[in-house]
């Protein structure tokens, strides 16, 4: 049986990052990766392992974020920020790999902010996470087949945002 | 059938492994965790310090031997540095400062649970502040007022009754999350430490820090040597050693500093110490 701390340890970074990529304001990250641990503390002993710990987590993470955000309503999401898309792809624009990293993960979740919620969240499982459609259809309590059409949707709303933010880019480098 | 570009495909690759928790925060959230999973049970302790405070402790040494290991390996390259370096440039002297405050501000364990609770985060944001400095993304909200809101809501029934209901509802289908509100009666972390002891850990490592920065490696070897000889499996051991190594390079003992690396690498998964080690001019190579 795992000890609480074991699924701390393991998977605190996980935890904390869905927060993140699930469009949760980095103010607020802290406070949700809090909840879920104390209901993760509360409901381990329910855990039946009929998913993999980071899928059931990923559930978790996905209800607590979606209370959240509705109870932040607007202000969870950031206008008009700017992404230098071109920037970040060019090796030698950035010194060091693990800074080009870090930016284009703060970029992603920004340009999430224009996919629509239940979308973006199973782009983030199996974009970001790979995580399987069947394992993303479970930790979502939704069909496999709204996986799919889901991504789709999510993927096609992720095309377009990089687009407006690469034509954004070309105004200021010309 | 894909819309996505070439372009997105490998800004989506690059950010999947672009969101990394340091020790730091990971410790700090760890001891907030904590706090709160103590403020809604009784766990009376006498002489001894909650792990979460333990927590507390760490997490500001561990700020500051990352501080003060940049501190050291950059000096003699102010060139190299970049945005994520920068970030970690924290005076040392402010970090360690902060490992005093952590000791200090500990909180004494008579007080009632809920008080306890309270107090352990509002402890760790006051101490934590100048480490969490040096991480460019710790905005983190006020942990007091977080703290005061949670130990209201965690120790309410029927705020706990409300929040079960609301997030178990979802899985309680499935049966793999069912809602117990009466089963979550805080089983406290058996691990519990000797508040003086820790203290004294800190205070030598703060010592050898302060040293460090002056310049003064050999009494920061002295520091380190003397903690080692009285605490040699104490809960800052791994930052002794990570300090040590900083320590040797500065007084160009290379050869010592990567034996010390590598006894300290070996078998040990990436974290924030073993980057700093790797940085350091022991220059080991990755083990993995």
């Amino acid at each position: 049986m795992t000890s609480f701390e074991e699924v701390y340890d393991a998977h605190v970074e996980f935890v904390w990052r869905t927060a993140l990529r699930l469009g949760i304001p980095r103010e607020h990250v802290d406070d949700l990766v809090q909840d879920v641990f104390l209901i993760v503390h509360r409901h381990l002993h329910t855990f039946e392992g009929r998913s993999t710990l980071r899928t059931w987590l990923f559930g978790i993470v996905v209800r607590v974020a979606r209370r959240r955000r509705g109870a932040l309503g607007a202000q969870a999401r950031l206008t008009d920020v700017s992404i230098d898309i071109e920037t970040i792809l060019d090796p030698r624009e950035g010194p060091f790999e693990a800074a080009r990293r870090a930016e284009a993960a703060r970029a992603v979740d920004r340009i999430l902010d224009a996919v629509d919620d239940e979308k973006r969240f199973v782009f983030v499982a199996l974009e970001l996470e790979q995580m399987s459609p069947a394992d993303a259809a479970h930790a979502l309590g939704i069909p496999v087949n709204t996986v799919y059409s889901r991504l789709r949707h999510a993927r096609q709303q992720f095309a377009a945002a990089t687009a407006r933010f690469r034509t954004r880019d070309s105004w200021r480098h010309p | 059938m894909n819309p996505l570009q070439p372009q997105d495909r490998e800004l989506i690759r690059l950010s999947r492994i672009g969101h990394e928790l340091s020790d730091a925060d990971r410790v700090r959230l760890k001891a907030a965790i904590m706090g709160r999973i103590a403020s809604t049970g009784t766990a009376p302790r006498a002489q001894t310090m909650p792990l979460a405070a333990k927590a507390i402790a760490v997490v500001t040494v561990a700020g500051a031997v990352a501080s003060g290991a940049v501190w050291a390996t950059r000096a003699g390259a102010p060139s190299e540095s970049s945005a994520s370096h920068r970030a970690l440039e924290t005076p040392p002297a402010l970090v360690a400062e902060a490992v005093h405050t952590a000791i200090v501000a500990a909180p004494p364990a008579r007080e009632t649970p809920q008080i306890r609770g309270l107090k352990v985060p509002s402890a760790g944001r006051d101490a934590v502040k100048p480490a969490s400095a040096a991480s460019p993304e710790a905005e983190t909200p006020s942990l007091v007022a977080l703290a005061i809101r949670r130990s209201q809501a965690v120790s309410s029934p029927q705020a706990r009754g409300t929040e079960t209901t609301a997030t178990g509802a979802a899985s309680a289908a499935r049966g793999d999350w069912s809602p117990h509100p009466g089963s979550d009666v805080a089983r406290a972390s058996p691990v519990a430490i000797r508040a003086d002891e820790l203290a004294r850990e800190a205070r030598l490592l703060k010592g050898a820090f302060a040293a460090l920065r002056d310049g003064d490696a050999s009494s920061a070897l002295t520091l380190l040597d003397q903690h080692a000889q009285t605490f040699p499996g104490g809960a800052l051991a791994d930052e002794r050693d990570v300090e040590r190594v900083a320590a040797l390079c500065r007084l160009g003992r290379k050869a010592e500093a990567r034996s010390v690396a590598d006894a300290f690498l070996a078998g040990r998964p990436p974290s924030r110490l073993t980057e700093r080690v790797r940085e350091s001019c022991a220059e080991v190579p990755t083990i993995r």
